[in-house]
């Protein structure tokens, strides 16, 4: 292919296989065909999501965002791949399918290891499904070198629900921190059961530790993926029980900066 | 005289000449030319070592796979092996020994890309890996110099700082920076008659690839004649780093008779040619409690990679550029040209000026945070004297600084960017804020105008005017996107008095016009305007003896004004007036040639005056910095600069527009990363960021300075703006500095570049701001 030069001996373009550029409903998923391209579905989930649309903008440029797909994001399985944290933290499952046989199983569930993915010979896949259900409490933090047109250094997609005040199912779902997508258990557990409160967001930072040694690369340090992964739970503390967000990606400053803190 | 009535006059903003061409994609480049069908792709075969020996190089198996017309090594150049620009120290094929990862091993001729990428592979390369020096600080350890250090020293620096009430050390360190051309080296050889070879460059040099493409071959300089139509981005990488890939494909054309081109992917190109240089500037500087500077001495190391290059040239412009706009009374510059088994590095826009300039910036900033005063106050405290001033400032090097505008300049822009109140509120800010933190700089640039090497100062044209009136534009200077063209065109059509499309541009070839010198040191205009002005008079002035002797009336009555020739009362249109004079068998064809007068430059003493002016200008940022994360934003950015009297203000605004984005980018996102084997690993934009679109300032206001006027006989007034720009973007790099400093309790930031989030969040932490 254009940049290894690598040879294949045989190409299957399903770029227009009829249905797979759809998004459907499907009970309370939508179901993302596997030719839906960024574009689409940022089109899509602009209103109800609106942290991950501003997410995908950071794709690329429109060409590429209306090239590449989001199954091919998932199916590729790269460490830094920015939609796996999110549809993880979607709470989002994946369908595959051989022939007329299909299985579906937790996104996370899907990968296995650096390179390895439970993705058995001759299985493909079909479909993901996001759940439908607003998710006001996600945030996606996007740490690359640029903000637009980049590749992650880390990424994290965080999401929990409150139950009467207290924190339960939070997922803290991390790009470039492992040779795979991946929560942080450790910093979940510090979360769940306990109030929205600085408190435990910074015991969940000090608690990342233990979740991930990360790698050195020409993207960033293993000292800067720890660091600012850390600094990215005090911030999604913030966030969350701040009045306003604290982001320079993407936001509006012009329209002022007061209100920081 | 007037010149309301020309389309396209001087002083107009005519837009580029090829500006509808680039954005429909009709501007044709070296790889969109239509090339005979058997035209062959030169593919280079690359070191994968950074020093070794090399033990074997076993090339049959390449040779033997298909579609493979020629193999090339040394071994089958039949004259000089090397491609070196100044000093003959870069082989274009490595012979026993590899200094750098990327080294140009051998090369071979295909039918198409497909089967050169098929079979370089094939080659059985075998090597006896020695010891690699890499960095700066390897370099300097092991005294690793391509020569020993060099000095320039004005007063008596070391007095100085003994007797100054304060005295501060400090180090910055700032890496390379990638050319990121968005055409890469490109190349098509068409081999003649009798071992001629005509060649189509990328280049800004043609005259170099011509003289190094003829001793590679052994034939004389008349045998190859180089043409240059445009380049799609140079910024110095096509100053020396277009010699290989046109000597590969002229080679490949020589020995196998067919069209052959050379085109580095991305990839290749960042792995084989040289990028600015990344620098270690050591300072001890001694001042007084208002700021004033008393004495500095600055200790540059600069990473020139495994030969020369331009890099004594880059090493004397950063030596030269060492005190900027400041005054300073005792000054020691001493320069270490550090070799490394790395890209040999070049020329980019600046030369050197930009990381000398780093230096004295840093001095002035750390100097304020050392008083407490705000560096805009210490800074201006050391500007040189205006150039109404009763006594002129004298540089390091010894040229007395007569047109200094840096004050007024300074003065206006802290005015109309709200300086003091900014500064005022952004202390607020970070005083009510603690995981966000803004912060501001001014910082001011002079840049000497004119190569420091003083030959090289010296520039040809030729005109032809046809007998309908249109006009054949040509010249030595290179067009890259910089409007060069346009603006040769337009004070052509000035001098002739002409609408501008009556003028055509045409290639820069080695054929029409010989001996030039690169299109650099932002000489483009200064230099190649001068000469076509001048052939443009020349023709004028046939025109005009001519057609006073027919009128029996003395030449200083024929006037050529707004398409007309008037001769005393009567007048005709200029192509009546041309075509009058063919049949007067006058002759319409003519060459100029200009060369900079008042230079001088001792290299060994580093004295002299090797420049004709100084270009000025300032630029105030203002920066947020996210201290979780070290994500920052560009919030606003004011430039002020001085083009003198523009040719053509579009252009000129672009060129200070894209200038400053560029020094953003050296200072802030772009980071050249090696690994311990000396592999560059960021090669391609996955991984090497330049600004993108929505990096540029949220506010962004560019202004001329308005009273900008060159002191200087320069081509109707005007200034070089092709690279004193880039350094308008050190005020980014000081404002992203100045944020960190608003962190409670900070020492001084000391932050080196590039200032990625990365650098930016480990400073931060460094300096206090723990959040965990």
């Amino acid at each position: 292919m254009t940049k290894q030069h690598r040879k294949f001996g045989t190409f299957i373009w399903t770029g227009r296989v009829a249905g797979f550029d759809q998004i459907e409903t499907d009970g309370d998923f939508m179901r993302i065909m596997p030719a839906v391209t960024h574009q689409q579905f940022l089109h899509h989930i602009a209103d109800a999501l609106p942290e991950c649309a501003e997410l995908l903008r950071r794709f690329g440029a429109l060409q590429v965002r209306s090239s590449g797909t989001v199954c091919g994001n998932i199916a590729n399985a790269s460490p830094i791949g920015d939609l796996p944290p999110v549809l993880m933290a979607l709470a989002s499952k994946i369908e595959l399918t051989k022939a007329s046989k299909t299985r579906i199983l937790d996104l996370e569930n899907f990968f296995l290891d650096y390179g390895k993915q439970d993705r058995q010979s001759g299985e493909f896949l079909s479909a993901i499904l996001v759940p439908q259900e607003p998710a006001p409490h996600l945030r996606c933090y996007k740490i690359s070198k640029r903000f637009d047109q980049d590749i992650s250094a880390v990424m994290l997609a965080a999401n929990l629900h409150l139950d009467d005040g207290v924190i339960t199912d939070v997922c803290l779902a991390f790009g470039g921190m492992a040779g795979i997508p991946k929560r942080a258990s450790h910093a979940e557990a510090k979360l769940a059961g306990k109030p929205l409160d600085m408190t435990h967001f910074k015991a969940a930072a000090a608690a990342l530790r233990d979740d991930f040694t990360p790698l050195s690369d020409m993207r960033g340090s293993a000292e800067y993926r720890l660091l600012t992964s850390q600094n990215l739970l005090i911030k999604y503390g913030l966030d969350l029980t701040a009045s306003r967000q604290m982001r320079l990606a993407g936001a509006d400053l012009a329209a002022g900066l007061e209100g920081w803190s | 005289m007037t010149s309301s009535g020309v389309d396209g006059d001087i002083r107009q903003s005519k837009h580029h000449d090829s500006a509808v061409k680039h954005v429909s994609g009709r501007a044709v480049y070296v790889d969109d030319m239509a090339t005979p069908a058997n035209c062959l792709t030169v593919l280079i075969g690359q070191s994968a070592h950074a020093h070794a020996k090399i033990t074997l190089m076993d090339l049959s198996a390449v040779a033997a796979a298909p579609g493979i017309v020629a193999v090339m090594t040394a071994a089958d150049i039949p004259g000089v092996n090397d491609c070196g620009p100044v000093i003959h120290d870069d082989p274009v094929f490595a012979v026993d020994e590899v200094c750098y990862v990327g080294q140009s091993l051998f090369a071979i001729a295909a039918v198409d890309m497909a089967a050169a990428r098929a079979a370089i592979g094939l080659a059985v390369i075998e090597y006896d890996p020695l010891p690699a020096i890499l960095t700066i600080d390897a370099a300097m350890q092991a005294k690793s110099w391509l020569a020993s250090p060099s000095e320039m020293i004005k007063g008596d620096v070391q007095t100085a700082l003994t007797a100054a009430p304060h005295a501060l050390r400090g180090r910055v360190c700032a890496g390379g920076q990638e050319h990121f051309y968005l055409e890469g080296q490109a190349a098509l050889a068409i081999p003649g008659e009798d071992g001629e070879i005509q060649l189509f460059c990328s280049t800004q040099h043609p005259s170099e690839i011509q003289n190094k493409t003829a001793q590679m071959l052994g034939l004389a300089n008349h045998a190859v004649t180089v043409e240059t139509r445009r380049m799609g981005g140079a910024f110095g990488g096509k100053e020396s780093q277009g010699n290989l890939p046109a000597m590969t494909a002229a080679l490949a054309a020589y020995l196998t008779g067919q069209p052959a081109k050379t085109i580095y992917d991305r990839d290749d190109d960042f792995m084989l040619t040289g990028k600015r240089h990344d620098c270690r500037i050591d300072y001890h500087v001694g001042f007084d409690d208002d700021g004033r500077v008393l004495a500095v001495e600055f200790e540059q190391a600069l990473r020139c990679g495994m030969s020369w290059d331009l890099s004594a040239g880059i090493a004397a412009r950063a030596m030269c550029h060492a005190d900027n706009a400041y005054d300073i009374p005792h000054m020691k510059i001493t320069n270490y040209c550090c070799l490394t088994h790395t890209q040999s590095n070049t020329a980019f826009r600046g030369f050197g000026g930009p990381q000398g300039m780093l230096g004295i910036e840093r001095v002035m900033d750390e100097v304020a945070h050392y008083l407490g005063l705000d560096p805009l106050q210490v800074r201006r405290k050391n500007f040189y004297p205006d150039k109404g001033a009763a006594k002129f400032g004298i540089t390091p090097y010894g040229q007395t600084v007569e047109d200094c505008v840096i004050q007024p300049i300074v003065d206006e822009l802290v005015k109309t960017s709200d300086y003091v109140a900014r500064r005022a509120a952004i202390a607020a800010f970070n005083a009510a804020n603690q995981y966000v933190k803004r912060g501001i700089a001014l910082t001011p640039v002079k840049f000497g105008i004119s190569f420091n090497t003083t030959f090289l100062n010296q520039a040809g044209s030729l005109i032809h005017v046809y007998n309908d009136g249109s006009v054949h534009l040509n010249h030595g200077g290179t067009e890259m996107g910089q409007g060069l063209y346009t603006k040769i065109a337009q004070i052509v059509a000035h001098e002739f008095q002409i609408d501008v499309d009556l003028v055509k541009i045409t290639a820069t070839t080695t054929g029409k016009v010989p001996n030039t010198s690169a299109t650099a040191a932002s000489s483009g205009t200064d230099l190649n305007g001068m000469a076509a002005m001048r052939a443009a008079q020349t023709i004028k002035g046939r025109i005009a003896a001519f057609l006073a002797d027919e009128y029996q009336t003395d030449q200083a009555e024929v006037v050529f004004a707004n398409g007309q020739v008037h001769i005393g009362t009567d007048s005709m249109a200029f192509a009546d007036a041309v075509k009058r004079a063919y049949l007067g068998r006058v002759s319409l064809s003519a060459t100029g040639f200009y060369a900079t007068p008042k230079l001088s430059w001792d290299k060994d003493r580093m004295h002299g005056r090797p420049f004709y002016y100084f270009a000025y200008g300032a630029a105030v940022s203002e920066v947020i910095v996210d201290l979780l994360t070290g994500e920052n934003r560009l919030l606003r950015a004011d430039l002020l600069h001085d083009v003198g009297k523009s040719i053509n203000p579009a252009i000129d605004m672009g060129q200070i527009e894209g200038g400053f984005l560029q020094g953003v980018g050296w200072l802030t996102t772009e980071e050249l990363v090696w690994d311990a084997a000396g592999r560059l690993q960021t090669h391609a934009p996955s991984t090497y960021k330049i600004p993108a679109c929505s990096d540029r300032p949220i506010d962004w206001r560019v202004a001329f300075y308005a009273d900008g006027e060159n002191s200087e006989d320069t081509i109707h007034k005007s200034k070089a703006v092709g690279e004193p720009p880039l350094m308008l973007g050190i005020s980014s790099f000081l404002a992203l500095s100045d944020a960190l400093a608003g962190i409670k309790g900070a020492a001084y930031p000391a932050l080196d570049a590039p200032a990625t989030a990365e650098r930016l969040l480990l400073t931060a932490n460094r300096l206090g701001a723990n959040f965990v």
